[in-house]
């Protein structure tokens, strides 16, 4: 039995500290493999202070249609669930927007004439590299081309191929939409990173009801902590996610984290958390 | 002729302000219709407290449901999907619904006709009476797909409303990051108001969110929220919008009167502890309104 780990790290309201948590738990573990899946906005490098050594541009195939061999029936046009496609029959004319094209395959598998190839497209890069705290590999992220709409595809080539064991911890993007799924499919264990305010408690309950509906195991980090939340002990007993720890409020761990240096306050929460998920 | 103007409230990494100052603007301004885009985390109704006046649902992409009783077991589906959503345990095959992404392929491939497309009811969208004018809002069951597309949905209703009423201004609250759901909330804008803090974080996603902006051809200008907690960043915001000329529209600190605002779902600008902060804000608002006209 591989003795492998993920713990995706997530927040629904961004903004949190999911970051701070993310790349606290990676540099306290040993051998913790550090992942950075908010690829529109990747920030686990000014904590985790990679030493880069691998980085290379991430491709998706999108179609490129042969007008030689193209007979516009409009098969693939039809077909097309993004609208990515468009054959003008009379004129005999195609067209491939590739902004919209989700590299789902389906006009190339069905073309009667095999006149699709497809073209691989940049998404966005990928980096790997050592962390400060390490000796091996240690640190990916992916950096999302800007203008493009979905990061799901780069997410989940971030987290193809993970080793057996080895602890892996994924720093999740914002929200609970597509991309925050791809990156809590892989996991073991869903931890949250709530704020005791009315913003942070409603996007908690979001979190939660969405990681019960994938069915995964969970626990709830309380950051900018002042004193005991009701909504937030309630919330975590309906939905059987224990509170692991708490950071305080305070202006010196903000101040801290402006600059990428983890606060001791942080490190001691993370250390209780560290107790509790093993 | 286009003549109802659109200001959204971006900034690219989450939490450094966007939904506080989008509702102390809403608070402030006339003639507008409130938009909040930011669909899978909604917040903006904790500070406006709307009436829900109309709710509709919202459709989204199919999800491929496998027949057990026709399925031959070919694993056909399961080698073309790209998205990884067929799974197959005990010889039996089913589609993860988190993962499909509804493109109908394997319903087409499907030698026996197993499988079908089952249509999916993935968020509402309101239209709301607030105090400070009409709300469009919306909400994606978590874990939806297509958040771009009811971004795209609430934009069209509020214009629709704004249209219907002679209304001028629509003042949108938009999501986190720079995909599909930003896309959606910038396109047709006229001028996006980007909240940044002075972190290493906050200054990398400054200049991600501005390009996407720029590509769009929308104006900016930028707001320093926290501005205190690291004067060396705050000078290096500065000096990246004088390159980019971009103005800087208002510099707010680190202030406990604006956590416990929030923590009460008020806003700085109806706190009277807060003055020093409405300030700030209404300078704001004049610029935003100067920028888009009357």
């Amino acid at each position: 039995m591989a003795d492998r780990r993920i713990i995706t790290v997530l927040s629904g309201k961004g903004g949190t500290g999911k970051t701070t948590v993310a790349s606290a738990l990676a540099m306290t573990m040993e051998n913790a493999y550090y992942i950075d899946s908010d690829v529109e906005e990747p920030n686990g490098k000014f904590f985790m202070k990679p030493n880069i050594n691998d980085s290379y541009t991430f491709k998706n195939p999108v179609p490129r249609i042969d007008e030689n061999k193209c007979t516009f029936c409009g098969k693939c046009a039809d077909g097309c669930e993004y609208s990515a496609i468009s054959i003008i029959k009379n004129s005999k004319k195609s067209f491939v927007f590739d902004e919209l094209c989700h590299s789902c395959g389906l006009c190339w598998t069905i073309c009667p004439e095999n006149a699709i190839d497809q073209f691989p497209k940049p998404v966005g890069d990928v980096n790997k590299g050592i962390a400060d705290t390490c000796s091996t590999e240690s640190f990916k992220e992916g950096l999302l081309n800007i203008g493009l709409p979905s990061g799901v595809p780069l997410i989940n080539h971030l987290l193809e191929d993970l080793d057996d064991n080895r602890t892996y911890i994924i720093d999740a993007p914002p929200g609970t939409s597509c991309p925050v799924v791809a990156a809590l499919m892989p996991c073991d264990f869903a931890l949250i990173v709530t704020e005791p305010t009315p913003f942070g408690i409603n996007d908690l309950e979001l979190t939660l009801e969405l990681i019960r509906d994938i069915g995964r195991k969970g626990g709830i980090v309380i950051n900018k902590f002042r004193n005991e939340n009701r909504e937030i002990k309630k919330l975590s007993e309906e939905y059987s996610m224990p509170i692991l720890a708490t950071i305080p409020y305070e202006r010196s761990i903000a101040e801290d984290y402006s600059d990428g240096v983890l606060n001791s306050r942080v490190t001691d929460a993370v250390s209780d958390i560290i107790g509790r998920i093993q | 002729m286009k003549s109802i103007k659109e200001i959204v409230v971006l900034s690219g990494k989450g939490g450094t302000g966007k939904t506080t100052i989008t509702a102390s603007l809403a608070k402030l301004m006339n003639d507008k219709v409130i938009v909040d885009s930011d669909v899978d985390a909604a917040d903006m109704f904790i500070l406006l407290d709307p009436e829900i006046m109309e709710s509709n649902e919202f459709k989204g992409k199919s999800v491929a449901v496998i027949d057990q009783d026709k399925c031959t077991g070919c694993n056909r589906c399961r080698e073309l999907c790209n998205f990884n959503a067929v799974e197959m345990k005990d010889n039996k095959y089913s589609v993860n619904e988190f993962m499909c992404d509804g493109c109908n392929l394997c319903a087409i491939e499907c030698p026996v006709q197993a499988i079908d497309m089952e249509e999916q009811i993935v968020g509402e969208w309101y239209r709301s009476k607030t105090d400070f004018g009409t709300m469009i809002h919306a909400k994606l069951k978590p874990g939806a797909e297509n958040s771009g597309n009811l971004v795209t949905m609430v934009k069209h209703q509020a214009r629709r409303n704004a249209e219907d009423n002679s209304i001028n201004h629509i003042l949108i609250d938009g999501p986190p990051g720079i995909g599909c759901p930003v896309t959606s909330s910038l396109s047709g804008a006229d001028f996006t108001i980007i909240v940044t803090e002075p972190s290493l974080s906050g200054v990398h996603d400054l200049e991600r969110i501005y390009s996407l902006a720029d590509s769009f051809n929308v104006s900016a200008g930028i707001v320093i929220n926290k501005f205190d907690i690291n004067p060396r960043l705050t000078d290096k915001i500065i000096w990246y919008a004088e390159d980019k000329h971009i103005p800087v529209i208002g510099i707010i600190p680190f202030d406990d009167c604006i956590v416990n605002a929030l923590m009460n779902k008020e806003t700085p600008v109806e706190r009277s502890d807060c003055g020093h902060i409405k300030e700030i804000i209404k300078k704001i608002h004049q610029y935003a309104i100067s920028e888009i006209g009357e």
